[in-house]
């Protein structure tokens, strides 16, 4: 799983190079370490993303069964409040 | 963080201006925001507005970072400088403003954040002093600001006048006490009405919006649709529109809603705007920038990649399916058509409205496409700087590199924003739910 | 006597104020705008808000309006061209005078009922009655008590109930409790120092 979030990370980063220099109208490959920049950058990008994508589920799982309880005393258990 | 940077900035200014070229300021800034933006600011009261204040700051940074030098061709226009020492200063100001505006909970400290934020972004408007146009418009901004301020301060002493409170929390308590004195009440009442008005007016919603064009553009009235930046201002007044549609429910859905849709047109927004900052970089080859739809005729043939870029921002906006505009104007729609809100018929008009005039807006939109891909550029300005072009690339690459003169980080942030809005339909779960827990976080803290 | 003297000087204020805006003459209308500082001075005197009312008189009429008027005067515009300007504006008058009045209309159907029974009442008694409540001279009705109970630290209390002078009590509050205001409206300041600096500094 972390494989392919590096390489997903990383080709999204040189595909983000080489559009950037298409939009300069410079040949794809000018500036070849700033590839190689933005690959280690999008690498390391898709991983956080993995990682934040994981942490936010946990809250929002935790957060959805906080709601519920909130919502089912709101509704049932009225009385006893 | 940023106050910081703020005095080191303020006291490198005057002392090494001669030395460090204001491009350099600005990435400065750039960094310093984006590194403010990782540590998450400076007054966090909320998960909410914490996130908020994140996305503010990188969008900041993103800004500023994509500011092009162009202080290599100044020489040719005489004195005038295009970008100017201060304005990452200015940026900062109104930065700072901004995210306290988001974590205040108090009416004293949201006024004061609101004028802090809005001075700077009235200097902002004027900051190009020797152009008519932008006095013109930073002074019909300050005057409407000042209206717009003036009535929420009116809003604010009417409820403290009614109240004697400014906390947000305790005039929420007080009104919540049943057998409140009913005079009081609407007393309160009036001053959140006025309180509301001015900030519709500071973010030129519908009825109050008839300024923004005006300071966009910053020309007289009466030009209507075929200057650009007056077309996107009244693009972002449709916007605001579905903004404030989302905002009225205040439901779990509908918060939700309203944060993906800031996000992504924010993020639509600056990518429209750096994408014509580029154009008009290369189309004209000075710093001015672009304001007929006619200057972009046939930009497709000379600039194919800013172009689809440019026509993929537009379509995002005007809400075309595989683009993340799409998915936010779907999800408002959806959280105001939702059961708990059937009980209001006045919510299904408001949508239906709302699809009405966003299908007439796409024709506006769809208007400029056509004219950057199948018009051909009839003025002999165009010609003549097509032609330039053609003969640039037979030079040196030098050359080339120096006619483009859209600088690296620009293309970068150019081309990061518009695979964020192609791509997010391959994993739209991360942005959906961060939105979701913020919005769940409001509830349920 | 003093209700009369109140209402006399807000009534001034507010005249001047109009005659701020439609006099043609720049310098007599800030002529007018210092009326206005000295007439809502001598208000907030009158009602015992002596720090704030004198304040006035130093910083708007002492500073900001003299300032005003060496400028103006320095400008030397030419009175033709305002008077040209000034007729598109009168154009518009029975426009806003419509609009004005509808809005006034609202507003006193929204106010409390407590400003007066009738209309021409709560016509000069609008400021009155909201600068009275808003610095805590009229009696309190029962809201007052409800919000005590939430806050017991409030600036009402703390202006009145001090037995030091106006200016200590406010220099505690905002020292102390409004320290983060301060710290904000100097902020401001700063950047209202360095907005003039930006816009009108000559770059050579």
């Amino acid at each position: 799983m972390p494989m392919s979030a590096t390489v997903i990370g990383a080709l999204l980063g040189l595909g983000t190079q080489m559009y950037s220099n298409a939009l300069r109208k410079l040949p794809y490959m000018r500036h070849p370490w700033e590839h190689l920049l933005g690959m280690g950058l999008g690498a390391v990008f898709a991983n956080q993303m993995v990682k934040w994508d994981a942490k936010a589920q946990e809250d929002l799982d935790k957060l959805l069964v906080k709601a519920r309880q909130a919502n089912e005393r709101r509704y049932f258990d009225d009385d006893e409040d | 963080m940023l106050t910081i940077s703020l005095i080191s900035l303020l006291i490198a200014v005057p002392l090494f201006s001669y030395r460090i070229t204001p491009d350099l300021f600005n990435r400065i800034t750039s960094l310093s925001l984006a590194f403010a933006g990782y540590l998450s600011g400076f007054f966090h009261v909320t998960n909410l507005s914490q996130g908020i204040e994140v996305f503010l700051l990188v969008v900041g940074s993103i800004i500023l970072i994509s500011w092009a030098n162009f202080s290599i061709n100044t020489s040719r226009y005489g004195s005038e400088t295009p970008t100017i020492s201060e304005y990452s200063l200015l940026i900062i100001f109104t930065t700072i403003g901004g995210s306290l505006l988001i974590s205040s909970s108090d009416i004293v400290s949201m006024f004061l954040s609101i004028e802090l934020q809005s001075f700077a972004v009235y200097v902002l408007a004027t900051l190009y002093r020797n152009s008519e146009s932008a006095t013109a418009a930073g002074l019909k901004y300050f005057l409407l600001g000042g209206l717009s301020s003036s009535l929420i301060l009116l809003g604010t002493a009417l409820i403290y006048s009614n109240t004697g409170l400014t906390h947000f929390d305790s005039i929420y308590n007080l009104l919540s006490v049943e057998d409140i004195d009913s005079g009081v009440f609407r007393g309160v009442q009036l001053g959140i009405v006025l309180i509301g008005v001015g900030f519709l007016f500071k973010v030129a919603a519908a009825p109050f919006h008839n300024w923004a064009p005006d300071v966009y553009d910053g020309t007289v009235l009466g030009l209507s649709q075929y200057k650009i930046k007056r077309l996107l201002t009244y693009s972002t007044i449709s916007h605001v529109g579905f903004l404030l549609l989302a905002l009225s429910m205040n439901t779990q859905e509908s918060v939700e809603s309203f944060i993906f849709y800031l996000v992504q047109y924010t993020i639509t927004n600056v990518n429209v705007f750096i994408v014509l900052l580029a154009l008009g970089y290369i189309i004209s080859n000075t710093p001015y920038d672009i304001e007929f739809i006619e200057q972009l005729k046939s930009q497709f043939g000379q600039n194919p990649f800013l172009s689809v870029s440019f026509a993929v921002c537009l379509f995002s906006i005007a809400g075309i399916p595989p683009l993340i505009g799409f998915f936010a104007k779907q999800i408002v729609l959806y959280s105001s058509m939702n059961e708990n809100n059937a009980s209001f018929i006045g919510y299904y008009f408001l949508s239906i409205t709302a699809i009405l005039v966003s299908v007439i807006s796409a024709f506006y939109y769809l208007k400029i496409v056509q004219a950057m891909y199948f018009e051909k550029s009839t003025s002999f300005s165009e010609i003549r700087s097509s032609d330039g072009e053609r003969s640039t690339i037979e030079l040196s690459e030098s050359t080339l590199y120096k006619a483009t003169s859209v600088s690296n980080l620009h293309s970068v942030a150019i081309a990061t924003l518009t695979i964020v809005i192609v791509l997010f339909i391959f994993q739209p779960i991360i942005l959906l739910n961060s939105c979701h827990l913020l919005a769940l976080s409001l509830f349920y803290y | 006597m003093n209700n009369f003297l109140l209402d006399f000087l807000a009534l001034g204020a507010i005249v001047s104020g109009i005659l701020v805006i439609t006099s043609k003459n720049p310098v007599i209308s800030v002529l007018f705008l210092i009326s206005v500082f000295v007439n809502v001075a001598g208000y907030l005197v009158l009602l015992g808000v002596g720090f704030i009312g004198i304040s006035y008189i130093v910083v708007y009429v002492g500073a900001v309006t003299v300032l005003f008027l060496f400028v103006i005067m320095m400008l030397n515009l030419q009175l033709a061209e305002l008077n040209a300007v000034g007729s598109e504006y009168t154009q518009n008058l029975p426009l806003g005078a419509i609009l004005g009045s509808v809005f006034l209309f609202e507003l006193t159907s929204v106010l409390p009922p407590v400003l007066g029974q009738s209309f021409s009442q709560v016509m000069l008694g609008v400021l009155t009655t909201i600068h009275s409540n808003l610095l805590g001279k009229t009696d309190y009705n029962n809201v007052n008590d409800v919000h005590l109970a939430f806050q017991s630290l409030n600036i009402d209390t703390a202006f009145t109930s001090t037995s030091g002078l106006q200016i200590q009590s406010i220099g505690a509050m905002l020292y102390t409790h409004a320290a983060i205001w301060l710290i904000l409206a100097g902020v401001i300041l700063l950047l209202a120092m360095i907005s003039p600096i930006v816009l009108s500094m000559n770059r050579k």
